[in-house]
C-alpha cells in the first residue's frame, strides 16, 4: 500500500512537470513568430515560474521523505529497546 | 629524485613485460577503435568532400572512447590478480605509484593511436602523417593518462565502474577534446604552427595541471 | 538551546519567504515591460538568480571539499554533500528556465553559447558528484572521493569556459547569443535583480541549512545503529 502510494505521487509530479512541458512547446506552435504582441510570450513565462517552484517543491518533498525515514528507523530501534 | 627515477623505471618495466605477455590492454582498446571506424563508415556517408570536414571529429572519439575502454580496466587488473596490495606494501611513495602507471597507461594508449593512424589514413583517404598532429596526439594523450589514472583509481573502487568511470573522465576532459579537435582539423585542412598555437598552449596548461593535481590527491584514492 | 536553534530557522525561513514576496510583487507588477523582449524578458528576473546561486552553491563545495581533506571536518562534508545537491537542483532549473527563454527571444531552444554550454558541462560534473557518493562502497570513500572531484571541477571549469568561448570564435554560428544589453537596464529593473538575487541566495541558504540538518541526523543515527550492532 505504501509502495503503491509512493509510486503514485512520483508519478503525479512527473506527469505535471512534463505537462507543462508540453503545454509551452504547444503554445508555441499556435502563437508563433516574435512577439506581435508581449503577452504573447506569456506560456513561457508562466513555465519557468512554474517550473522553478515545482523543482525547489519536489526537492523540499524529497527532504520530507528522508526525513520520514529516518523517523521510521528510530521508532523501530525505540520498540526494539522497550 | 634518484629514487623515484629508480622506482618508477622498475614499475614501468614491470607493466610493460606484464603488457608484452597478456597484450591485454592493446588489443583491447585497438579492436574497440577499429569497430567504432567501422561504425562511423556506416553511419555518415563520407564522401571525400566532407570527410576532411569530419575527420578529426571521427578521429578523437575513436581515440576517447577507445581510451576509456583501456583507462577503466586499468587497476582493475591489478585487482583481479590481486597484485595491487604488492604493489601498495612495497616501500613505494603513492606518487610514484601514480607516476609509474599514469607514464604505462600514456604508452599504451599512445602505441594504439599510433596503430590506428595510418588504419584511418586508408580507410578515410585523410592523411594524418604530420609533425604537428602528432605532438597534438601526444600531448593530448599525456592529459588522458594523467587525469584518466587518476580517475580509474577512484572508479575502481565504486560500485559500478563502467558508468562511473565515463562520468567522471569525460566532463573533465572536455576542454581538450575541443583542443585537440579544432588543431587537428586546422592542420588537416593545411593550417601550420602558428594557427593552433593557443590550442596546443591550453592542453599544456591542462596536461601540467591535472599532473600535479593528480599527484598530489592520488594518495587518497587507494584504499589502506 | 532547541528552541533557539528553531526559532532562528524560521526567522531565517520567514525572511526569505517576505523577500520572494516582495520579490514576485516586483516582478509581476512593479517591474516595467522591455521593448525589445517584450513579457519574456521578466524571466530574466528567475534566470540569472538561479545561475548566481547555483555557481555559489558549487564555490560552498569547493571551500566544504578542501575543509573536509584538510581537516577531515565532518560539518565540511555535510556542507559540501548539502550544497551539491542544492547546486545541481538551481544549475537544472536554470538550464530550464534559459530554454524555455532562448525559444521566444532567439527563436531556438538551445544554442551552444559558452555560458550555456559551460552551465551544462558544470552540471555534468556535479552530477557525477552526486553519482559518486551515491555509488561509493561506505560513506568515508564516498566522501574523499567526492571531496577530490569538487576540487578538480572547480578547477576545470574556467579552463571549460575558455576553451568553448575559443572554440565559438572558430565556429562562427548564426548570432542569436544574448544581445549586449548590460549598461541598458533600467534602474528598477536592476534593483529588482538585486532582490532577486537575495532572495534567491536565501532560498540558498534556507535549503542548506534543513539539508544539513538533515544529513546530520542520519549520520547520527547511522552510527549509533553501527554501536549497537556491534
Amino acid at each position: 500500500m505504501n509502495y503503491l502510494k509512493k509510486i503514485l505521487t512520483k508519478t503525479t509530479a512527473i506527469l505535471v512537470v512534463y505537462l507543462m512541458l508540453i503545454n509551452t512547446a504547444l503554445a508555441k506552435t499556435s502563437g508563433d513568430s516574435h512577439a506581435s504582441t508581449p503577452e504573447d510570450n506569456l506560456p513561457y513565462l508562466f513555465a519557468v515560474f512554474a517550473l522553478t517552484w515545482a523543482g525547489i517543491a519536489l526537492y523540499i518533498y524529497y527532504m520530507s521523505q528522508k526525513q520520514r525515514e529516518i523517523k521510521a528507523e528510530l521508532d523501530s530501534l525505540k520498540r526494539n529497546q522497550e | 629524485m634518484r629514487t623515484l627515477l629508480k622506482d618508477v623505471k622498475t614499475m614501468v618495466w614491470k607493466d610493460i613485460v606484464a603488457e608484452a605477455r597478456n597484450k591485454e590492454m592493446v588489443t583491447s582498446i585497438l579492436t574497440f577503435a577499429i569497430l567504432i571506424l567501422v561504425i562511423f563508415n556506416f553511419a555518415l556517408r563520407l564522401t571525400p568532400q566532407i570527410i576532411l570536414e569530419l575527420a578529426p571529429g571521427i578521429l578523437w572519439i575513436t581515440f576517447i572512447f577507445s581510451g576509456l575502454l583501456g583507462l577503466t580496466r586499468l587497476f582493475v587488473v591489478e585487482q583481479e590478480n590481486n597484485t595491487i596490495h604488492g604493489l601498495l606494501l612495497s616501500p613505494v611513495s603513492r606518487e610514484n605509484i601514480y607516476v609509474s602507471k599514469a607514464i604505462s597507461t600514456f604508452l599504451f594508449m599512445f602505441v594504439s593511436e599510433i596503430i590506428v593512424i595510418p588504419l584511418f589514413s586508408i580507410l578515410f583517404n585523410v592523411s594524418l602523417f604530420n609533425l604537428l598532429i602528432f605532438a597534438v596526439i601526444i600531448l593530448t594523450t599525456i592529459g588522458f593518462a594523467s587525469i584518466g589514472t587518476f580517475f580509474s583509481a577512484i572508479a575502481t573502487n565504486t560500485k559500478s565502474r563502467e558508468i562511473m568511470m565515463p562520468m567522471l573522465f569525460v566532463p573533465i576532459v572536455v576542454p581538450i577534446i575541443i583542443a585537440a579537435v579544432i588543431s587537428t582539423g586546422i592542420v588537416i585542412q593545411g593550417g601550420g604552427w602558428d594557427d593552433i598555437y593557443k590550442w596546443v598552449q591550453l592542453i599544456v596548461v591542462f596536461d601540467i595541471l591535472s599532473v600535479v593535481f593528480s599527484m598530489l590527491a592520488f594518495e587518497q584514492t587507494l584504499q589502506e | 538551546m532547541i528552541s533557539s536553534r528553531i526559532n532562528f530557522r524560521l526567522l531565517l525561513h520567514l525572511t526569505t519567504f517576505l523577500v520572494m514576496l516582495y520579490v514576485l510583487y516586483l516582478i509581476f507588477l512593479s517591474v516595467p515591460t522591455d521593448k525589445n523582449l517584450g513579457i519574456s524578458q521578466r524571466i530574466f528576473y528567475f534566470h540569472v538568480p538561479l545561475a548566481w546561486s547555483g555557481f555559489l552553491c558549487f564555490f560552498i563545495v569547493l571551500i566544504g571539499s578542501i575543509g573536509y581533506l584538510w581537516k577531515k571536518s565532518l560539518i565540511c562534508d555535510r556542507l559540501a554533500h548539502a550544497s551539491s545537491e542544492i547546486g545541481v537542483l538551481f544549475i537544472t532549473l536554470m538550464l530550464m528556465s534559459g530554454v524555455l527563454w532562448a525559444k521566444p527571444v532567439w527563436g531556438v531552444w538551445w544554442t551552444w553559447d559558452p555560458r550555456l554550454t559551460t552551465s551544462l558541462i558544470l552540471w555534468l560534473i556535479y552530477v557525477a558528484y552526486l553519482m559518486l557518493r551515491a555509488y561509493s562502497s561506505n560513506r568515508q570513500q564516498g566522501a574523499k572521493y567526492a571531496a577530490l572531484l569538487g576540487i578538480a571541477g572547480f578547477i576545470d571549469v574556467p579552463i571549460v569556459y575558455l576553451s568553448i568561448y575559443w572554440w565559438r570564435t572558430v565556429h562562427p554560428q548564426p548570432l542569436v547569443g544574448p544581445a549586449t544589453s548590460g549598461g541598458g537596464l533600467d534602474p528598477s529593473m536592476q534593483t529588482a535583480l538585486m532582490i532577486s538575487t537575495l532572495a534567491f541566495t536565501l532560498v540558498l541558504i534556507s535549503l542548506l541549512v534543513e539539508r544539513m540538518s538533515l544529513f546530520r541526523d542520519q549520520y547520527a543515527l547511522e552510527t549509533h545503529v553501527a554501536s549497537i550492532k556491534s
